[in-house]
């Protein structure tokens, strides 16, 4: 089973994550200060951190920094009610595997989490392969089936975050985040209408649909056979 | 304004220095109380050496005038061979002018016989300037007594030469040193320009130099840094009261929204409870993204950001957003077309600056209605490249221009079709940070948002 350690100083939003957690499928221990937290993360092996940046005793990127300084590399996600740029770039070069800034949607989490345990498809390979999907990426040129899709530069960008994380709840902040390179909110349609876009050419009439909708959440890559 | 360069100091900028005009003005008093000093010394020290020498004339004439006459030829003889006072001379003339006995072969032109000192030019003695005086015997001889004033004048000459060799010398240097202290404060002026524009650009943590020792101007600097210290600190107090609210808001809104979240997934969905949940996580969202923004703004605003300044391809990001615009503009009915006429690399930090151009793109297709059209347009020359948005919707009223940049500020009814009203502020507090100017005008019809992409042309006016 899935094992997660949630260090979270607010004991309502560390109740809540567990329960939500736990509802997904892991197995969820809490610690609620820095130097507690620091102790459990080395007591045992965990799959994935959720670590709050503010947290009494020891703040949590200093918890990460003494882990990885202890060669724990186990991947953390770091919680934070501060948003701006350059707290998220002292987030990530602290040793944090992803950032994601409070409140977030319960989706939102269990998706970025499972991206951690899972970790995309490395960069090795120039082909990707989903299913009857094939992506050359060296020449950007994408196949269903042997069937040509005639792709734009953003929606093959999509499809190369998709095939890396098949499977997967990918949501749509996260590719704004990484596709479109968008680190603020953006009040628009704007990955739904990508999304719409790339769909129509993935499936032509009666092939299965490949790509699906996780209602309030984002899309998931399906990798049929 | 354009300024010259560091060391590079125009005859121009040195003219209206203070300094040196005072130091001009300086130098001119020395040199005018040295001159009155010198004249004074000159005309009194010729006074009195002219006195000196025209009382012992006096002497003479008044001593040998006295003698009897018989006795005046030999007294006159003897004194010529045995006496000490070659600079003195002296002639008896008969009555006819024609020389009795003595050295002066001539009465001198012009000499009047009243027993007074005469000055006399006289080729017949041997110097050129002589002080004499004459007078007619009771037996109508004249007698005739002439003393050197070459000894004088040798002395008002070297005291003239002492003069210039003094006086033009210490003229001259106050001028230099005047011109020294001129362009010492100038340099020093310009270093302070350059820190107050460092302030101005928002490293609040920049001071100005100041020494200890401290002329008007340090104490000023002195003054000035501790004006900074407190405005610095009132920064980063604010700075942490928004963090603090950002961590006080949020953290409970984190539970509130994961609680309703969890709520509406124990409902199942479809159900109409499930649905009321829904819509209480939308206003969560809402109101939370509102101070987001607001903090956002803050942060570009407030907190130096200019480390993250790098070499910034205007065109490409152009190019990029229309691309990631174009299918929502389609969508939405609109057509939406990039153009470069120029190509551009501008400093400044590319994550904003995207921010900034999505939010103008987002704002113009909000305002378009459905088979309108919004254009990006990237025109000027490449160091001064000008970012164009405009789009073929209602436009902006000329009185709601100067508002539209203001926080939370809608034009109307009809603009505001949803938005916190923050993205034009946040374009804004981007065009501030890297000093660039923003304008907004109007195409017929339609509305167009201008970025002058160049550092100061936020100086430009609107």
């Amino acid at each position: 089973m899935t094992t997660i350690l949630v260090i979270e100083d607010d004991p309502q939003t560390a109740g809540e994550i567990a329960a939500e957690l736990t509802r997904c499928g892991y197995a969820v221990d809490c610690a609620a200060d820095g130097p507690t937290g620091l102790a459990a993360a080395l007591a045992q092996p965990w799959d994935v951190l959720v670590v709050d940046r503010m947290l009494p005793g020891l703040d949590g990127l200093s918890v990460i920094q003494a882990l990885r300084h202890q060669g724990v590399t186990t991947p953390a996600l770091v919680l934070s009610a501060l948003d701006q740029v350059a707290d998220r770039i002292t987030g990530l070069r602290a040793g944090g595997d992803d950032y994601l800034v409070k409140p977030f949607a319960l989706g939102e989490l269990s998706a970025r989490l499972e991206a951690l345990i899972r970790r995309p498809i490395g960069v090795g390979p120039t082909m990707l392969h989903v299913g009857a999907l094939a992506l050359n990426l060296v020449t950007k040129s994408a196949t269903r089936g042997g069937r040509a899709l005639d792709l734009l530069s953003r929606e093959c960008q999509m499809l190369e975050y998709l095939m890396r994380r098949p499977e997967q709840v990918v949501t749509r902040q996260m590719l704004l985040e990484d596709v479109f390179g968008y680190r603020f909110e953006l009040k628009s349609n704007l990955v739904d209408v990508h999304m719409g876009r790339l769909r129509r050419k993935l499936d032509a009439p009666g092939e299965t649909p490949l790509l699906s909708t996780v209602r309030g959440i984002g899309f998931v890559l399906h990798a049929p056979g | 304004m354009p300024r010259a360069e560091p060391g590079a100091l125009a005859w121009g900028t040195l003219r209206h220095n203070r300094s040196l005009r005072w130091g001009a003005a300086v130098a001119c008093l020395l040199g005018g109380s040295l001159l009155a000093m010198f004249g004074l010394m000159y005309w009194r020290s010729s006074a009195l050496l002219f006195d000196t020498l025209d009382r012992s004339v006096l002497e003479q004439l008044e001593l040998l005038g006295a003698r009897p006459p018989e006795l005046l030829p030999f007294m006159i003889t003897s004194r010529m061979k045995g006496g000490p006072e070659v600079l003195t001379r002296v002639g008896l003339f008969d009555p006819a002018r024609h020389p009795v006995v003595g050295d002066i072969g001539l009465v001198p032109d012009g000499l009047v016989l009243d027993g007074r000192v005469h000055p006399v030019l006289s080729p017949d003695l041997p110097a050129a300037h002589w002080r004499a005086a004459g007078r007619t015997l009771p037996d109508r001889q004249i007698l005739v007594v002439a003393r050197s004033a070459n000894e004088i004048l040798e002395v008002r000459q070297k005291l003239v030469n002492g003069a210039v060799v003094g006086i033009i010398p210490a003229i001259l240097l106050s001028l230099a040193g005047g011109a020294w202290a001129g362009l010492a404060t100038e340099r020093r002026l310009r270093r302070l320009n350059a820190v107050a524009e460092r302030i101005i650009a928002g490293d609040l943590g920049a001071r100005l130099p100041a020494r200890d020792v401290g002329d008007e101007l340090d104490r000023l600097c002195t003054i000035v840094n501790r004006m900074l210290d407190r405005l610095e600190e009132g920064v980063g107090a604010l700075r942490g009261v928004g963090e603090n609210i950002a961590h006080d808001i949020r953290t409970p809104l984190t539970a509130l929204r994961a609680r309703l979240e969890r709520a509406a997934g124990r409902l199942g969905p479809d159900t109409p409870d499930a649905e009321e949940l829904a819509l209480s996580i939308g206003n969560v969202d809402r109101a939370l993204s509102i101070v987001t923004a607001l903090l956002r703004i803050a942060d570009i605003e407030h907190v130096r950001r200019e480390a993250a300044f790098a070499p910034v391809d205007l065109a490409a990001i152009l190019h990029e957003t229309a691309d990631s615009f174009r299918p929502v503009a389609e969508e939405g009915g609109l057509s939406l077309t990039a153009t470069c006429d120029t190509t551009a690399l501008v400093i400044g930090d590319r994550q904003l600056l995207v921010e900034a151009l999505v939010n103008l793109v987002d704002n113009a297709m909000k305002f378009t209605p459905a088979g309108g059209h919004v254009q990006l347009r990237l025109c000027g020359s490449p160091t001064q490249p000008i970012l164009v948005v405009s789009d073929t919707g209602p436009g902006i009223a000329p009185e709601a221009r100067a508002h539209v940049f203001d926080r939370f500020y809608r034009a109307d009814g009809a603009r505001s079709t949803g938005g916190s009203g923050l993205g034009l502020s946040l374009v804004a507090a981007v065009a501030r940070l890297h000093r660039f100017g923003v304008q907004i005008g109007t195409d017929t019809p339609g509305c167009r948002l201008t970025l002058l992409c160049w550092r100061g042309s936020d100086e430009m006016p609107g």
